[in-house]
């Protein structure tokens, strides 16, 4: 979900509020640094992270691991967006299977399947399989979900449209079903995104032998925390850009009307 | 600015289409006590414009869907030019729907192009016709907006040129401005009908506004409700064009008490 601070007067004093609480963020952890009064095995020094991070970044094995990271990433989510979109319009097209799958669509959105990421290790190995599969199964939910729901919840007015203009069977799926529910399914795409994202960088935390996850946690488990502490750093950057690319690619053309 | 239509002009060069409702009955449900029209017959010939008026449920959008063969009838039945229309066919009647029936996710024009798409136009051309058609209805300029964007007035206005893309013999209109506040919808529904008038198109329009139904009306078809039947048929021969002071004739006085009176019955419930 996204802040929905796009436009209006009150634009600038929104974005100095956002710079000021980055200030205090980083301003409290200076200080606290300066007073001593978190250890530094808590709270390293923010310079040290900072030189880590440069220090890193020049490095190829970070380089490497990121890219593991991004592509499990991003094959999670592809997995996840065909067959829950794939499933979603399968299920829509009668109404008994949607009435028989839609509660075991939403039990799937909402239960943690983090749970069961020790089967996914058995399953496919400590490799990079396990955590596209376990990401691909995560953001499965939310997509096929929406595409379902919005799929079957076409306002019959528009289908009136289309009888009237004698649309055909697959004219009426193409631009009336698919354009009505697009909204939904695009929420859907959006929430299987963040899914997919969370799940690879838990999973490689969890178990892995790969990846940014796997290298915080190593780094972490040797004390080594301004490394720790950078790579999580550039985690968050590199997971940032893609949601933002992400949700950028699928935002509805004409979603700024309907608020 | 306008592009000739040329309706006026078919009907000197090709045969006049009539479309025939013969002994209409709709039910809805088989089960009904009473049907939701019943023993409508209707003729109304190409170049013609009809309005319908009547009180609210009494079936005017029944019967304007079933003659454009959305409904199909429990007897009776609909004939275009002695063919059976068993099926809506844009090309032959086209609808404005009563409530902003434009796809919001699509740009106004290819709203207008959707009909002619369906039909089978090839991309390119229905985009052009529908310009062309934009242009007709004066919102050239709207063509690359959404929706959205558009007023409600503009809205059916795109819904108008929907409709008219498909060159249909007959445009079906159910209550096309009765969404629309009193201000708008007098300014609106006054220079669209002008237009089709102008045009000469062939106009079947649902309204709740009896200066609206006498004044565009060649003739007035009055429904009354339970069960929803053809009470009369008034023909205005108040000849073309008409100037508003047409309203204030002792003919126009003499119609609109006429009309009043017999859609009475159900006036006060409907004072929304
Ligand atoms: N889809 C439907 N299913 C069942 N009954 C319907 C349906 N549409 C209309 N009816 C019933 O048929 C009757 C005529 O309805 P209709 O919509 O044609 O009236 P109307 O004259 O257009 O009314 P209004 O002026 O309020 O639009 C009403 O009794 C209505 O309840
Ligand atoms: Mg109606």
């Amino acid at each position: 979900m996204r802040p929905s601070t796009s436009a209006g007067p009150r634009r600038t004093i929104v974005w100095s509020l956002r710079i000021l609480f980055v200030v205090v963020v980083f301003g409290g952890w200076i200080l606290a640094n300066a007073t001593g009064s978190i250890s530094p095995i808590i709270l390293p020094q923010l310079g040290a992270v900072l030189s880590e991070s440069i220090e890193l970044l020049r490095e190829s094995e970070v380089w490497a691991a990121a890219g593991i990271t991004v592509f499990e990433m991003i094959a999670g989510f592809g997995i996840a967006a065909v067959a829950g979109l794939l499933v979603g319009f399968v299920l829509s097209r009668k109404p008994l299977r949607s009435a028989i799958f839609e509660k075991l669509l939403a039990w799937g959105y909402i239960f943690p399947i983090s749970l069961v990421y020790p089967l996914f290790l058995i399953w496919a190995g400590v490799g990079l399989p396990s955590k596209i599969l376990f990401a691909a199964a995560s953001a499965f939910f939310p997509i096929a979900y929406n595409t379902m729901k919005g799929l079957s919840a076409v306002p019959v007015r528009y289908l009136k449209v289309g009888q009237a203009f004698g649309a055909s069977a697959q004219a009426t799926d193409w631009h009336i079903r698919a354009g009505a529910s697009r909204p939904m399914i695009l929420s859907g795409l959006r929430l299987g995104v963040s899914m997919a994202t969370v799940s690879v960088v838990l999973a490689e935390m969890l178990g892995a032998n790969a990846g940014l996850g796997f290298m915080a946690q190593q780094a972490s488990s040797q004390f080594q925390i301004p490394k720790a502490y950078a790579v999580v750093l550039i985690l968050v950057v590199i997971t940032s850009l893609l949601l933002w690319l992400m949700e950028t690619l699928l935002r509805d053309p004409n979603e700024k009307l309907k608020k | 600015m306008l592009p000739n239509r040329t309706v006026r002009e078919t009907k000197e060069t090709k045969m006049i289409s009539h479309l025939n409702v013969e002994n209409l009955e709709i039910r809805y449900n088989v089960n009904a006590a009473e049907p939701a029209i019943t023993g409508v017959n209707l003729e109304i010939k190409q170049g013609e414009f009809v309005t319908v008026i009547g009180p609210s449920g009494c079936g005017k959008s029944t019967l304007l869907h079933a003659m454009g063969g959305m409904l199909s009838p429990s007897s009776g039945g609909i004939y275009l030019d002695g063919i059976e229309m068993a099926r809506p066919d844009p090309r032959q009647a086209a609808f404005v729907f009563q409530d902003y029936s434009l796809f919001p996710w699509k740009k106004v024009v290819d709203n207008v192009a959707m009909g002619l798409r369906f039909a089978g136009e090839d991309k390119k051309v229905a985009l052009e016709k529908a310009r062309a058609e934009l242009g007709f209805v004066g919102l050239a300029d709207k063509a690359d907006k959404y929706p959205g964007e558009l007023s409600g007035g503009m809205q059916q206005r795109v819904a108008v040129a929907r409709a008219l893309a498909l060159k249909p013999k007959f445009l079906l209109m159910d209550e096309p401005f009765g969404a629309l506040d009193e201000q708008t919808r007098r300014s609106l529904g006054q220079e669209l009908t002008q237009i089709l008038h102008d045009a000469g198109q062939s106009v079947v329009l649902i309204t709740h506004s009896l200066e609206e139904a006498i004044f565009w009306a060649d003739r007035i078809v009055v429904m009354k409700a339970g069960p929803g039947e053809i009470s009369k048929e008034i023909v205005v021969d108040e000849p073309w064009p008409r100037s508003l002071e047409f309203m204030t004739t002792a003919r126009f006085d003499d119609l609109r008490a006429e009309l009043f009176h017999r859609i009475q019955p159900t006036t006060a419930s409907e004072a929304k």
